[in-house]
């Protein structure tokens, strides 16, 4: 590696991890519910040393079914520092590694380093992944040794990686189960590699053997209870089909489009036409089939629209890396080859407006979108007004803030698995929020042993609501807390249903 | 490799892989055989020990549709008490379906080893366990196949006579049974070029248990018996289901001896059908097991005998697909030990068998009906034979209705004398906690009145409205 394209390499990653931190520290909080259930478990690890596997607050009672290793790693770096600044810093770390990664992966198949630096700064930019930069988020460790994994796989044949991969294949078996998206990918990649006859390599096919069934024993050793409660489908996550929906129906194409980054979807969705039909090509068959299994699993609507969004932004940067290696190679063979600089320059600045500007809008979003200050100060009230052991029904969007924050019951929040009635949960939520009748209110409350309703402006986006019309009456709620965003009310204890035998 | 003993390290790895999940379910503490449609079997075979063959079932009034295997439970019942009998003879079963699958292989001239890796296969998968331990026709269909069909294919004219003999028991083990055994053998004739007359002579026999059994009890009745109710992955809850690691394997398996596919087309087509058959005809799903296990066993012989390029993963990798296997087997066994009916639950239905009249009927989840039937003695109005569209939506109001009057209406219209209520039915197979529907009404004195209760069940007598 000569050297200047290793000290720019160091820059890019320096910029990216620079860019990242920037936007996560310039809120005091976290911008997803789920970093608060992550941020329970890493404080619960460092207090106990366990994590939560059962918890009395998330659905006023709850067990979780995980993979605690990514929460134990930010624990051991919060053992040097304050969780909350562990929680921002170190998934940041992570994520900025892909940078590394992806420049490996090109460089070995482009044997171009410049390229290779080139892939590590888009990979840092691809807009949805850089917007999770607030949001302790197990992908941010995921994705990076997702790509360490594709490098080694390549270079299987060199002993060092080998074992790499094997002990890699196996750390992440138990860390995620996104783990099988590239399991599925290697398959596809097989059958691709079968179908076009490229020449069977017998070392692929028994690594991919290992890997295929490595993996799903892993997941079945760690998710084997969640197995047996939700039989098949617990593909889908249990997720209740209207959020499912809401979660693929509130990205528009366009949208889609413009936080994947429209350069490298362009080129990369180019060169899987050009490789597919015209000039098939093992290496890039790889990077294809990794495209194909995250479009069928999201066509399935098997994984988050965002984590597959993540994965595919990702992939199709290796995929336009070798359309920007053919187009170098095109330019070079003509007589605009000493323009080359300048043509190279143009793809950096046609990058920079279209990837690096959206990844910073969309954290600058984020950030500002998710939490505000208001809302965080009607939860502290809740933890610093209410009983122990109240519980308070809030949207699903933030039962995870009640229960971290609030320290109090919530209703349901973002773990889905181990209920059989989390749409029936979903529903009655619903009806607290929107229902003018407030009989119905106060019997779904005594159903759920809940005595607040936290009202915010997320429950007034989730439901088209402005107001709780049967608050008004004051005869079984009243308002304890409110501020310009958030409401919170009490059940009146004299307010009760009798039911007569 | 010395396969012979190997050979019997794997007959005794399967005796234990067999008990196990009585092993588990001893550990807990219940000592009560497994599963719902065995306790059907063991009371057709215990009336049949005590009276003979009968006309029809007792509680159902339903034309009896002939089984050998009831006639086993009910042999093995005069040396034995039907409970012990329904843990013993699949077992022994099993063991016998090893051993004639063993000498079927053979008899393909596979070598011994290939042979080895099929049973290894055919032992750690799920369905093994399931089929060999709970007590239902199905481990004597098994057996009756393998050994039929083993005898089929000798060249030898009492060998085959026996054989006619032998599958013409098997098909009256069930209606897909007998299908089957047809489907079999004319994809080996097919195959095999040979033997057709041997088909015909076969076709005949099972055409006369069609003719003479399954026709007038479908006339009589409408249908064909018990249906097996299952789910497709046994690592997902299903009791027959495939085995997640054998299925992987078989994929891998058909792969490998795909350039066979000219001369044995006949047996990938039928194989293929049954395959896609078993995810609508649950019953199907033991063949469908059987023919996933030749092909896993295949590919894992291959992966064991061939030349690892990574020659430092291939331990690795055969140990990780030995794990995956033995976790498949061991967590369906687990899941299995822990099936109903509890010791607890048995105390309920005893109290309800000694101490109601005989003619009481009792109010219980369909699930439950063949225990009541068993050790109370008492009909039920649904159970997992009897399905009636009307009865289960009267059912139905009666389990979530909060209006007594209309409860009152149902119950004494079926003479409902006693009402069944146990833990399970507030863990989701009626309700989600306490206090729902006809648990409500239940503290209601002046209809209801609590004659017996433990820590998991209680009976409720129904005064009348």
């Amino acid at each position: 590696m000569k050297k200047h394209w290793g000290f720019l390499l160091l820059a890019v990653f320096v910029f990216v991890f620079a860019s990242r931190l920037y936007f996560a520290f310039s809120i005091p909080y976290f911008s997803s519910d789920d970093a608060y259930f992550n941020l329970r478990q890493i404080e619960h690890i460092r207090s106990t040393g366990l994590p939560l596997f059962s918890d009395d607050l998330s659905y006023s009672g709850n067990t979780f079914v995980f993979s605690p290793v990514f929460h134990y790693i930010i624990a051991f770096f919060s053992l040097f520092m304050p969780v909350s600044f562990a929680a921002n810093i170190i998934p940041n770390l992570f994520a900025s590694c892909t940078v590394f990664f992806m420049y490996l992966i090109v460089r070995r198949v482009t044997k171009n380093e410049g390229i290779g630096v080139f892939a590590g700064f888009i990979s840092g930019f691809v807009p949805i992944f850089f917007a999770n930069m607030n949001d302790v988020s197990v992908y941010s460790l995921v994705i990076p040794l997702f790509f360490l994994l594709i490098y080694l796989f390549i270079r299987i044949r060199d002993k060092y990686c080998f074992y790499g991969y094997v002990f890699l294949l196996i750390f992440l078996s138990f860390v995620h189960p996104i783990i099988l998206v590239f399991c599925l990918g290697l398959v596809f990649f097989q059958i691709l590699v079968i179908m076009e006859s490229l020449g069977r390599d017998r070392a692929e096919l028994e690594i991919i053997l290992f890997s295929v069934f490595f993996v799903v024993w892993a997941q079945f050793l760690v998710y084997k209870r969640l197995f047996l409660f939700h039989g098949m489908s617990v593909v889908w996550q249990n997720i209740p089909s209207s959020l499912l929906s809401e979660h693929f129906l509130s990205i528009s194409a366009l949208e889609a489009i413009y936080m994947v980054g429209v350069l490298p979807l362009m080129y990369g969705v180019y060169v899987v036409f050009r490789y597919l039909f015209r000039d098939p090509r093992k290496d890039v068959y790889l990077f294809i089939s990794f495209v194909l299994s995250t479009g069928l699993l999201l066509w399935l609507r098997l994984i988050e629209f965002r984590v597959g969004l993540i994965f595919s932004g990702l992939i199709l940067v290796l995929l336009f890396s070798q359309h920007f290696k053919l187009y170098i190679n095109y330019v070079k063979q003509t007589r605009a080859h000493r323009l080359l600089p300048l043509f190279a320059l143009f793809f950096v600045f046609a990058f920079i407006i279209t990837s690096v500007l959206p990844s910073f809008a969309l954290a600058k979003n984020v950030v500002d979108s998710y939490i505000t200050s208001d809302e965080i100060d009607a939860l502290v009230w809740i933890k610093e007004h209410t009983p122990r052991d109240a519980g308070v029904v809030a949207s699903v969007k933030e039962g995870n803030l009640i229960a971290a924050v609030s320290e109090r019951r919530n209703i349901i929040d973002s773990y889905f698995f181990l209920h059989k009635d989390v749409t029936l949960r979903l529903e009655d939520i619903k009806k607290i929020f929107t229902s003018s009748l407030e009989i119905e209110v106060v019997d779904l409350m005594e159903k759920y042993d809940a005595d607040y309703i936290y009202f915010s402006p997320v429950a007034i986006e989730t439901y088209k609501i402005n107001f709780l019309p049967f608050v008004s009456s004051g005869k079984c709620f009243e308002k304890v807390y409110g501020n310009t965003a958030v409401s919170v009310y009490h059940k009146l204890d004299s307010c009760r249903l009798k039911v007569v035998v | 490799m010395n396969v012979n003993k190997l050979l019997v390290g794997l007959f005794i790895v399967a005796f234990v892989l067999l008990l196990l999940p009585y092993f588990f379910r001893f550990a807990q503490g219940n000592t009560v055989f497994i599963g719902s449609e065995p306790h059907y079997h063991a009371r057709i075979a215990s009336f049949i020990r005590d009276n003979g063959m009968p006309e029809k079932d007792v509680f159902s009034d339903k034309k009896y549709l002939f089984n050998p295997y009831h006639f086993v439970l009910a042999g093995a019942g005069f040396i034995i008490p039907i409970e012990i009998a329904s843990i013993i003879v699949p077992v022994m079963l099993g063991l016998l379906s090893l051993l004639f699958f063993y000498l079927v292989l053979r008899s393909f001239k596979f070598n011994s080893q290939r042979s080895f890796f099929i049973l290894f296969i055919f032992v750690f998968s799920p369905f093994f366990v399931s089929i060999f331990s709970l007590s239902t026709p199905r481990a004597l269909a098994l057996v009756l196949l393998f050994l039929g069909f083993y005898l089929f294919q000798k060249k030898s004219s009492v060998s085959f006579l026996f054989s006619l003999i032998i599958l013409g028991i098997a098909s009256l083990c069930g209606f897909v049974h007998a299908v089957m055994i047809l489907i079999i053998l004319l994809v080996y004739s097919f195959c095999m070029k040979k033997r057709f007359i041997r088909f015909y002579f076969a076709f005949t026999v099972v055409f006369l248990v069609f003719l003479f059994v399954y026709l007038p009890y479908y006339l009589f009745t409408g249908g064909f018996g018990l249906v097996l109710k299952s789910d497709l992955i046994s690592e997902f809850g299903a009791i027959y289901g495939f085995g997640v690691f054998s299925l992987l394997l078989g994929i891998f398996g058909l792969f490998l001896v795909w350039i066979y596919k000219k001369r044995f087309y006949a047996a990938y087509i039928a194989g293929l059908c049954i395959v896609i058959s078993s995810f609508f005809v649950n019953d199907i799903l033991v063949y469908a097991n059987i023919i996933v296990c030749f092909f896993a066993g295949s590919a894992f012989y291959s992966l064991y005998v061939r030349e690892w390029e990574l020659s430092d993963l291939r331990s690795f990798a055969l140990l990780v697909i030995f794990c995956g296997l033995l976790f498949s087997v061991v967590s369906n066994a687990a899941v299995l030990g822990r099936m109903p009916p509890k010791n607890e639950f048995i105390d309920c239905l005893d109290w309800i068998g000694l101490n109601t009249p005989q003619s009481s009927y009792v109010f219980a989840h369909p699930a439950d009906g063949f225990f009541i039937e068993f050790w109370s003695e008492r009909p039920v109005l649904v159970d997992e034979f009897k399905v009636n569209k009307n009865l289960e939506d009267d059912f139905d109001l009666v389990w979530n209705s909060v209006d007594i009057k209309s409860t009152q209406d149902v119950l004494s219209r079926y003479s409902i004398n006693y009402i069944l209520i146990h833990e399970d039915l507030f863990s989701g197979l009626v309700w989600d906690k306490k206090d729902q529907g006809l648990d409500l009404l239940l503290k209601n004195p002046e209809t209801f009145k609590r004659r017996y209760a433990n820590s998991y069940c209680e009976v409720w007598e129904f005064k009348g409205s």
